[in-house]
C-alpha cells in the first residue's frame, strides 16, 4: 500500500472511544432508564460496530458509552485476560481512547466481561460491563416476543418454573449450570448473560453497577448495587452451587470456579482457576506466606 | 386458594338465601363487519348451573364463549361476575392483571382442540403444576402430589404424570386439559365443544365424568354443543341460538321434548334416533 | 321392609300438588300454521298419602299432564302448584327452570316409560348416582347461593347408599349379573324395574307414575305394588297412570277422568 495513504489512515481521527456523541447520548439515556428499573430490558438503537455480531458488540457499544479519560479498563473473557479476544477488546480502547489498562480486578473501574465474574470481591465505584448473546430469559420456551413482553408486564413467570419442574422430573435435578436465571428486585425475571451458576451469587447485594450490553438483540439491562437478586429454585429443590472433586493446580484454591485442562492423550487432566488474575495473585501471596 | 374440600353436616346451612347469580350476560354483541356475530344475548348463570348452548354452525355460539372469556373483544353489552375477592364486577372494568387472575383461577376453560389448552411438549404434571406455579406455588413435592391427585380426579393412572400429552389419546388429552383447569379450584368452567372428535364411547365417558365433576364441586358450567344428545345428557338448562340470538332458552329436556319456536322445533327433529 | 329412611315431611291431607286451569296446546310450525288444544280446564288436587289415578283412554292426554307437572311439558295455560317447604308452592306454569330443576331434586320422582340410560353406566351406578344427587341436594339445600362447596361425601354414608342400592336391587328381582351392565342393554321389564329403583330410592313428597306395570310379570308386578302402597303410606302424594285395571284397583283411593279436560269443539 503506498506509504502516504498509509500513513492517513494510521492517523485517522476516531471520536473518543470510536462511537459518536450523539450515540453515546442515546446509549446513556438506555442505561438510565434499566438503572431505574433493575432486569428490566430496554430496547436500543444498537450500532455497527468494526466486529461482526456475536463478538461482543452489545458490552463494547457499552463500554464506549461510558468510558472516561480517568478510568482504568479491565478486560476479561472467560475469566483470563490474555485469551484473543480479550486482548483485540483490550487493543480497541486503548487504540481509541488511550485509557489506563490492568489485568488486576481492585484496580479497575471498569471491567468488560464475557461469561465470568471475577472472584475478588468488587467494590462501590466499579462498573461491570456484560456481553450478553441472549438478554431473554424465556427465549428457548416461548420464542414469541409479544408473548415475552406480555409475561414480563404481568410478571408471570409460570412458564419458566415449569422448566424447572420438568428438570427435576426428569433428571433429578434442575440442569441448567451457566445462564442459570434470576428474580432481579423481586421483580423481573433476567438472564445473567451465560455467566457459570458459580457466579449468580455475587450479583446479590453487590456494591458494584452491572450493565449488561445485547448488540444483536438490542437490548440493554442493568443491576444497580445493592440488589436482591435471587437464583430461582423449589423450596425442596433450591438452588445449589457447582462443586469440584479438586483445588486449583497451580494456587491450591478450593473456592474459585475451576477450569478443566486435558493435558495429554492418556485422559490425564488438572483443574485451575478460571479467573487467571486471581489465581496469580493467589500464587503470589502462597509464596509469600511461605518466605 | 381456597381449601380443597369440606365436609358440611346436615345441620349447617349454606349460602345466605339471597338469589345471586355468578354470572349475568347483559345484551352481549360482537359485530364482525357488517355481520352480527352475536346479537344482543343476555343469560344468568347460578353455582350448579350446567348450560348448554347449541346450534348450527354459524349461530354465533362459541363466538359467545370466546366473548365470555375475553378471548375476543365484544362490542356492546356487559359481563358481570361475581368473584370471590372482589364481589361483583364489570369484567370490561377491571385491570388486564385482574382479569387474568380471575381466568386463571376462578374460571377454566376447555378448548375443543386438547391442543390449544395444553402444552405439548411439557410432562403431564407440569401441565397441571403450571397454574400452580404461576400462582406462586414453590414447593415441588407439593405441586407433584396437587398433581397427582388432579389425575385421579380425571381417571388418569397416576403414573402417567411425567408422560408428555402427546403421547396421549384424545380422550386422555381432554381430561388432562379438564385436571389442568380443576387444580385453581374454579367456580365456573366454559366448554367448547368438548367432545367432538372422539369416539362414540369416549364422548360417553368423559360427559359422565363432567356430570360427576360438576355434581361434586357445585361448578358452573357453560357448553357449546351442536350435538343435542350431549346437551340433554349433561345440561340443565339450554339456550338455542340462530343467527347469533337466543331463540330459546329453558330446561333443555322441555325444548326437546316440546320445543315452542320453529327453529327449534327444527333442530329437534332433526336428530337421528337410534 | 320400609324404603324410607328419611320420612317424608308432608302432613297427611296436606295438598302437595295443585292444578289450576291448566290447559295445554300444541303449535307444531312445520304441519299447520294454528296450534291446537287437546287439554282444557284441569283442575284437580293431590294430597299427602292419597293416590289418584288418570282413567281414559289412550291420546287423551294423561301422560302429557305428569309431564307438565314434571315441566317436561309447557305449560300453556293455568297454573301447577307443587308445595315446596314449609308454607311455600312453586308454580310449575311459570316455567323458571331453576325452580323446577329444584323441585325435581327434592319434591318430585317421576317414573316415566321410557329409561334415559347413560351410556357406558351400570344400572347400579346409575341408581347410586341418583342417590347421591338427592344426599348433595339435602346437604346443600341453598339452590341460589352464589357459591356451592365441593361436596366429597364420607366413606361411610356412600357405604350406606350401596346398601340401600344393593336393598332395593334385589326388592325388584334384579339379579346381581345385571348390575354393573348398562340398562340400555336389559329387557323392557328390567328397564322399568330400573326406572322405578331410580325414583323409589329417594323418598320424596311427590310421585308421579306413568304406567309403572306395562312391562312387568305378575310377580314383579306385585312387589312394585307394594313398594308404591308402602310409599303412600309414608306420605307421599300420588298421582298415576294405570293400564292395569288390577294394579289401579289395588293402588288408588280415587280416580279422576280425563273426559273432563277434553277440549270443547
Amino acid at each position: 500500500m503506498n506509504k502516504t495513504i498509509a500513513n492517513s489512515l494510521n492517523q485517522r481521527e476516531f471520536n473518543f472511544a470510536y462511537l459518536d456523541e450523539q450515540t453515546k447520548r442515546m446509549i446513556r439515556r438506555a442505561l438510565l432508564k434499566a438503572i431505574a428499573i433493575p432486569g428490566y430490558q430496554v430496547p436500543f438503537a444498537s450500532k455497527e460496530m468494526p466486529l461482526p455480531y456475536g463478538w461482543g458488540t452489545g458490552g463494547i457499544q457499552v463500554t464506549a458509552s461510558i468510558i472516561g479519560r480517568e478510568d482504568t479498563l479491565k478486560v476479561i473473557d472467560q475469566g483470563s485476560d490474555d485469551t484473543v479476544n480479550a486482548v483485540n477488546i483490550r487493543k480497541f480502547f486503548q487504540k481509541t481512547t488511550g485509557v489506563k489498562t490492568t489485568e488486576n480486578t481492585d484496580e479497575a473501574t471498569l471491567i468488560q466481561t464475557r461469561h465470568r465474574i471475577p472472584e475478588h470481591p468488587l467494590n462501590e465505584g466499579q462498573v461491570m460491563v456484560y456481553q450478553v448473546p441472549v438478554p431473554e430469559p424465556l427465549q428457548r420456551l416461548e420464542p414469541r416476543g409479544q408473548e415475552t413482553r406480555r409475561m414480563h408486564a404481568l410478571g408471570d413467570y409460570g412458564l419458566m418454573h415449569v422448566k424447572l419442574y420438568e428438570d427435576i422430573t426428569h433428571f433429578g435435578k434442575i440442569t441448567s449450570t451457566y445462564d442459570y436465571p434470576v428474580m432481579v428486585d423481586h421483580r423481573y425475571l433476567t438472564s445473567p448473560s451465560p455467566i457459570p451458576k458459580f457466579d449468580n451469587p455475587k450479583l446479590h447485594q453487590s456494591k458494584a453497577l452491572h450493565l449488561f450490553g445485547a448488540g444483536r438483540e438490542k437490548r440493554i439491562y442493568a443491576i444497580p448495587p445493592y440488589t436482591d437478586v435471587q437464583s430461582l429454585g423449589f423450596e425442596d429443590h433450591p438452588f445449589e452451587l457447582q462443586k469440584w472433586s479438586s483445588v486449583c493446580a497451580m494456587c491450591g484454591s478450593s473456592n474459585t470456579f475451576l477450569d478443566e485442562l486435558v493435558t495429554d492423550d492418556a485422559g490425564g487432566h488438572l483443574f485451575i482457576c478460571s479467573d487467571s488474575n486471581h489465581c496469580q495473585r493467589t500464587q503470589q501471596e502462597n509464596q509469600h506466606n511461605e518466605n | 386458594m381456597k381449601t380443597d374440600s369440606m365436609n358440611i353436616s346436615l345441620q349447617t346451612p349454606i349460602g345466605t338465601g339471597k338469589e345471586l347469580p355468578l354470572l349475568q350476560v347483559n345484551q352481549l354483541s360482537k359485530t364482525f363487519g357488517q355481520r352480527r356475530a352475536v346479537d344482543s344475548v343476555s343469560f344468568e348463570l347460578y353455582a350448579g348451573d350446567v348450560l348448554a348452548v347449541v346450534g348450527e354452525s354459524g349461530s354465533g355460539k362459541s363466538t359467545l364463549l370466546n366473548c365470555i372469556n375475553s378471548n375476543i373483544e365484544f362490542d356492546g353489552g356487559e359481563i358481570l361476575y361475581h368473584s370471590q375477592s372482589m364481589g361483583t364486577v364489570n369484567m370490561a372494568e377491571l385491570s388486564e392483571v385482574q382479569q387474568r387472575l380471575i381466568k386463571r383461577t376462578e374460571w377454566g376453560f376447555v378448548h375443543q382442540n386438547p391442543r390449544d389448552g395444553l402444552i405439548m411438549n411439557v410432562s403431564a404434571g407440569a401441565n397441571i403444576g403450571e397454574r400452580l406455579m404461576s400462582l406462586g406455588a414453590r414447593h415441588y413435592g407439593n405441586i407433584r402430589s396437587q398433581a397427582i391427585e388432579s389425575l385421579r380426579e380425571v381417571e388418569i393412572d397416576a403414573s402417567r404424570i411425567d408422560d408428555f400429552p402427546m403421547n396421549f389419546s384424545g380422550g386422555m388429552q381432554q381430561r388432562l386439559q379438564i385436571a389442568r383447569n380443576l387444580v385453581t379450584h374454579p367456580r365456573m368452567i366454559l366448554m367448547d365443544e368438548p367432545t367432538s372428535g372422539l369416539d362414540v364411547s369416549v364422548q360417553a365417558k368423559l360427559l359422565d365424568l363432567l356430570k360427576q365433576l360438576t355434581q361434586r364441586r357445585g361448578l358452573a358450567v357453560v357448553i357449546v354443543t351442536h350435538d343435542l344428545a350431549v346437551a340433554r345428557l349433561l345440561a340443565s338448562q339450554m339456550m338455542v341460538m340462530q343467527h347469533g340470538q337466543v331463540i330459546e332458552a329453558g330446561l333443555t329436556d322441555q325444548l326437546l321434548d316440546d320445543p315452542q319456536h320453529p327453529y327449534t322445533q327444527l333442530l329437534v327433529s332433526s336428530i337421528l334416533q337410534g | 321392609m320400609s324404603m324410607n329412611t328419611n320420612p317424608i315431611n308432608s302432613k297427611f291431607d296436606s295438598p302437595i300438588l295443585e292444578l289450576k286451569d291448566v290447559s295445554k296446546s300444541f303449535f307444531l310450525h312445520q304441519r299447520s300454521s294454528s296450534p291446537f288444544k287437546v287439554l282444557e280446564n284441569i283442575t284437580f288436587s293431590v294430597s299427602a298419602g292419597e293416590c289418584v289415578a288418570l282413567e281414559g283412554a289412550s291420546g287423551m292426554g294423561k301422560s302429557s299432564i305428569l309431564k307438565m307437572i314434571h315441566g317436561n311439558y309447557k305449560v300453556s295455560a293455568g297454573h301447577i302448584f307443587i308445595h315446596h317447604t314449609e308454607n311455600n308452592y312453586i308454580d310449575v306454569a311459570k316455567g323458571h327452570a331453576r325452580d323446577i330443576l329444584d323441585l325435581r331434586t327434592s319434591c318430585i320422582n317421576y317414573v316415566s316409560q321410557f329409561l334415559r340410560a347413560i351410556p357406558r353406566v351400570g344400572a347400579f351406578d346409575l341408581i347410586k348416582q341418583e342417590a347421591i344427587y338427592f344426599l348433595q341436594k339435602v346437604k346443600r339445600p341453598q339452590s341460589h347461593a352464589v357459591e356451592l362447596p365441593t361436596l366429597i361425601l364420607p366413606k361411610k354414608e356412600i357405604q350406606d347408599l350401596d346398601a340401600k342400592v344393593e336393598a332395593i336391587l334385589q326388592k325388584l328381582q334384579i339379579s346381581p349379573r345385571l348390575w354393573h351392565l348398562p340398562p340400555s342393554t336389559f329387557s323392557g321389564g328390567e328397564q322399568q324395574r330400573i326406572n322405578l329403583a331410580k325414583s323409589l330410592i329417594n323418598p320424596k313428597p311427590l310421585l308421579l307414575l306413568d304406567e309403572p306395570s306395562a312391562s312387568l310379570d305378575h310377580d314383579n308386578t306385585e312387589i312394585v305394588i307394594d313398594l308404591i302402597h308402602e310409599a303412600r303410606q309414608c306420605g307421599t302424594a300420588i298421582l298415576g297412570i294405570f293400564h292395569d285395571a288390577d294394579v289401579k284397583n289395588k293402588l288408588m283411593t280415587r280416580s279422576i277422568s280425563m273426559h273432563d279436560f277434553q277440549p270443547k269443539p
